[in-house]
């Protein structure tokens, strides 16, 4: 059965950004657009276990310096590539845990991998259950939670 | 009093290290379980904040080997972590934890946390 849970993703999404950064998002129905080439942020982990998929988090890279800076205590302009991927990878890592703790146990979550991409991530065999778009400071994110298909 | 964070990700690691260091703590950081092993060996660590997931060794297993050897026996250790299930708090109770707080966290939180594990926050020398 379809696991559809977009309250609960804009209310994981909306505490992790005003706790941790003391940003503000809400979500939103503008659909996310990408800004540009090779500028979109995708962090990405899977679920394995009694339900298995993966959740997968787009923002675009100007929101990924954002955040460093804020975590880092460092001015946008002092933020590297690394920096970005790791504060991204760790925002999906928070919020692929807060989901798991809808999902039937047991249940695992993989370490976080972020690319800077065109966006879109591919995963075969999957599906999409539930899609949040959040407007962060005029910039769009995206929340996607995939359900990989029952045999 | 010196204080060891344990996570693979540098952001939480900066943000940690702030919030101990402005109340005291001198502060060491390791990005897996067996860069905090070897750590440990080489100096006194009075309070470990550990994150679960991590590569190499993971911060339960890495509670379980410090808990197994008494040289350790009062280092206080606090998981940090996103797993957020009751039986995971459980298992790291069990695997020697004194405390567990979830991810996202506030320094309020923190300090809270650490209070609760008889840690005198304004006497904590750096």
């Amino acid at each position: 059965m379809a696991f559809e849970c977009e309250a609960e993703i804009s209310q994981f999404v909306t505490d992790i950004w005003s706790t941790f950064l003391s940003m503000k998002v809400s979500p939103t129905d503008k659909p996310f657009k990408p800004k540009g080439k090779d500028n979109t942020l995708a962090g990405c982990v899977q679920i394995t276990g009694e339900w298995q998929g993966a959740v997968t988090l787009y923002a675009p890279k100007e929101i990924g310096k954002r955040v460093a800076a804020t975590m880092y205590g460092l001015d946008e302009k002092e933020v590297d590539n690394q920096q970005v991927q790791d504060v991204i990878g760790e925002i999906t890592n928070i919020l692929a845990g807060n989901i798991k703790s809808l999902l039937p146990a047991p249940c695992s979550i993989s370490l976080p991998c972020v690319a800077i991409t065109d966006y879109n991530l591919h995963h075969p065999g999957s599906e999409t259950v539930s899609a949040v778009n959040f407007d962060c400071e005029g910039l769009s994110i995206l929340v996607v939670l995939l359900q990989e298909h029952v045999k | 009093m010196r204080a060891l964070i344990i996570d693979d990700s540098k952001s939480i690691r900066t943000i940690l290290t702030e919030i101990l260091a402005g109340i005291g703590f001198a502060v060491e950081e390791a990005a897996n379980g067996l860069e905090a092993m070897a750590l440990i060996k080489k100096e006194k660590v009075d309070l470990a904040l550990v994150d679960w997931n991590m590569p190499d060794m993971n911060g339960c297993e890495f509670i379980q080997e410090v808990r197994k050897d008494n040289a350790y026996k009062n280092m206080r250790m606090m998981m940090v972590t996103t797993e957020t299930a009751i039986n995971k708090v459980a298992e790291a109770l069990e695997a020697g934890a004194d405390e567990y707080i979830m991810k996202p966290f506030t320094r309020e939180m923190i300090i809270e946390k650490l209070v609760l594990m008889g840690i005198s926050i304004s006497s904590a020398p750096k």
